[in-house]
Parts: C-alpha cells; sequence; structure tokens
C-alpha cells in the first residue's frame, strides 16, 4: 500500500496543471501540501490541500497460483470552509483534475527502489537504463510473448492469422527485472547508494536483492486494473475547532500476485 | 468454537469505530466531533442507524447538544469572518 499511495501521488503532481512557477495548481493557485495519510489537524496555510490514505485490502485466493488484491485508498481534497463561493469552486475543479488525471492511469507499475542502481523510480522507461544487466532476458520476454500469441491466436474462418503486437521495450524490460529478481543473481554486483525515503545507503546491489528476496518484496507490481469506485463530498471536522470543506475520491486497484510455491513441507 | 472467530471479533469490532469521513453538513461535522470523532473513528462503537450511515444523524441528537451544536457552528462562523 505504501508504494501504491506514493506512486499515485507522484502521477498525480507530476499531471497537475502548473502555474508559471511550475508548482502544480488549480487556477494558478499552487496546491499547498501534499500528505502521505490523512491529518487530524490542516494549518490554514497548508490549504488547499490533497492526502493520501489507505482504507483496506481485499485478499481473495483465486487460484492456486495467485490471490487477487483489491488495494482500497482515498484521495482526499481540502479546501476552507468558507462562506463564499470561492472554495467551492476550487474544491470541484481540484476534484474533477484529479479524477480525470487518475482516468488515464488504468494501468500502474509499482516499484520498490531499483536493486541494480539502488534509486527511488517510478516510470519502467528507468530500467531501459540498464540495459547491461536486463537486455538479454528483455528480448528473451519479447519472444516468448511472440511465441504464445501465436500459439493462442489461429487462424479463423480462413482469414490470416492476426500479428501479435509489438512489446514496448518498458513493458519488457519491467519483465525482465522481475526474472532478474527470480534468478536472485546479479551478473556483475557493483556497490551503489540504495536510496529510498529516510535511507540512504552505500552497499553491494547484490546484497538489496538479497535482503529483497529474504524479506519477500516485491520490486515490481503490476495493477492492471486502477479504477475510481466513488467521489464524495461534504464537511470534515478535524481537531481544535476546525472544520473543513472537503472531497473524497475512493479508488481501488486490483493486481493478481502470483504465488508459485504452495505446500512446502513445514520448515 | 471457530479457531479464527476471535480474529473476525477484532475486525468486527474495528469496522463499527469507523465512520465516514465526510459529513454531509457542517452540523452532522460539529455532532460528530462532539461525539468524539477523530479522523475517520470514534471512541466507542457505532450502533443502530448511524452504523449503518457512518455518523450521528441529527434525529439522535438531545435538546442539549442541539444547543451545543448551535452554539459551535456560531463560533465557528464568527471566526470565518
Amino acid at each position: 500500500m505504501e508504494r501504491i499511495l506514493l506512486c499515485t501521488r507522484q502521477i498525480i503532481k507530476n499531471d497537475m496543471p502548473k502555474n508559471s512557477d511550475g508548482d502544480p495548481s488549480i487556477f494558478g493557485m499552487p496546491i499547498k501540501n501534499w500528505f502521505h495519510g490523512d491529518r487530524a489537524v490542516i494549518a490554514s496555510n497548508n490549504l488547499p490541500a490533497v492526502a493520501f490514505d489507505a482504507e483496506d485490502i481485499g485478499n481473495e485466493f483465486i487460484t492456486f497460483h495467485g490471490y487477487q488484491k483489491s488495494w482500497s485508498f482515498s484521495i482526499l481534497s481540502y479546501v476552507q470552509l468558507d462562506q463564499n463561493d470561492n472554495t467551492t469552486t476550487l474544491l470541484n475543479y481540484l476534484t474533477n483534475t484529479i479524477v480525470r488525471i487518475l482516468q488515464q492511469h488504468t494501468k500502474m507499475w509499482i516499484f520498490e527502489p531499483c536493486f541494480i542502481c539502488g534509486q527511488d523510480f517510478l516510470n519502467p522507461s528507468h530500467l531501459i537504463t540498464h540495459t547491461a544487466e536486463l537486455s538479454a532476458l528483455a528480448n528473451t520476454v519479447k519472444t516468448e510473448f511472440t511465441q504464445r500469441w501465436n500459439v493462442t491466436h489461429q487462424t479463423q474462418a480462413g482469414g490470416a492469422p492476426p500479428t501479435a503486437p509489438i512489446m514496448n521495450d518498458a513493458d519488457a524490460y519491467a519483465a525482465a527485472y522481475y526474472r532478474l529478481y527470480e534468478s536472485g543473481t546479479i551478473p556483475s554486483p557493483t556497490i551503489v547508494t540504495y536510496r529510498r525515503s529516510g535511507v540512504n545507503k552505500t552497499i553491494s546491489n547484490q546484497l538489496i536483492l538479497d535482503s529483497y528476496k529474504e524479506m519477500l518484496v516485491q520490486p515490481v507490481r503490476f495493477l492492471p486494473f486502477v479504477m475510481i469506485d466513488n467521489i464524495n463530498y461534504g464537511i470534515v471536522p478535524k481537531t481544535g475547532n476546525q472544520y473543513l470543506r472537503g472531497s473524497q475520491i475512493k479508488v481501488s486497484a486490483k493486481e493478481i500476485d502470483p504465488i508459485h510455491i504452495f505446500g512446502p513441507n513445514n520448515v | 468454537m471457530n479457531i479464527f472467530q476471535e480474529e473476525n471479533i477484532n475486525k468486527a469490532k474495528d469496522k463499527i469505530y469507523k465512520g465516514k469521513r465526510l459529513l454531509p453538513s457542517l452540523d452532522e461535522a460539529i455532532f460528530a466531533k462532539i461525539k468524539g470523532y477523530v479522523n475517520g473513528s470514534y471512541p466507542s462503537p457505532l450502533e443502530g442507524k448511524s452504523l449503518d450511515i457512518g455518523y450521528y444523524p441529527l434525529s439522535e441528537a438531545t435538546p442539549d447538544e442541539m444547543k451545543q451544536i448551535k452554539a459551535i457552528k456560531e463560533a465557528v462562523i464568527e471566526g470565518m469572518k
């Protein structure tokens, strides 16, 4: 959930209209704060603000090889409770903009910091920079995709079989990155700086991969259905004497979490 | 006894303390605060209609609570002027 919230926040910040200073804004008014988790109190100089907070996780055992997870979270937009129309208009446009941006991101990649270079990243195109480690695996992924397409797309009623679409490099590299993780060995380990929120460590990238494997961290996940469930408007009581006008966009993101091991003989 | 029962009871308990994050009006938002609402949760379980809708409706407010709501509302609006 942590990485899903952070990734969604970055996508929305990135795609929001910008003011002349380059800050995400509505009608030129910058969004003053982007909270990771809702806050009990939001100072008026931090408004308008947007908060990203977890709701719950649905876990369904759909087959021996996979769980379907449904990550539910909320995007909360806050403006001052005011007696004039400006704040309501601001809230309506802010909510609408976030909804429109999110609707364009039905599929989402979620990454942990890169175990090859240690950098925190969001876009799978980052992986294309790791040609030495991933290009051979990416080519295998593309070839296997075409082979599977050809098996499952046969001639129908005398017409020509449809040609396999060309898989884009970023998707192939993301799949290759997962294969490298599964193999557990980086061909030529190097010393890198591992960076994530609050952590800055210089270590071998093989050690990062080993830690991910030990902790069963999935370095790359694919959410094929990120959907907006509903949108509410209302008044939000905060601590003290604070009341805000707000909107809540409820989002659910579906993921098939592959399980390839089931039923080992205990310890 | 079902071995998962305790876990389910805890989940159910958690659910009945959680309310709506957004309230329909300022009056209901103030009433939620009077009932101890903080950041989506109540200190005591919601029951009956309030459990269904996720907040305490004004119809459940006592005359004293209604007076309190009115006074807080006036102070909030005054503070915004």
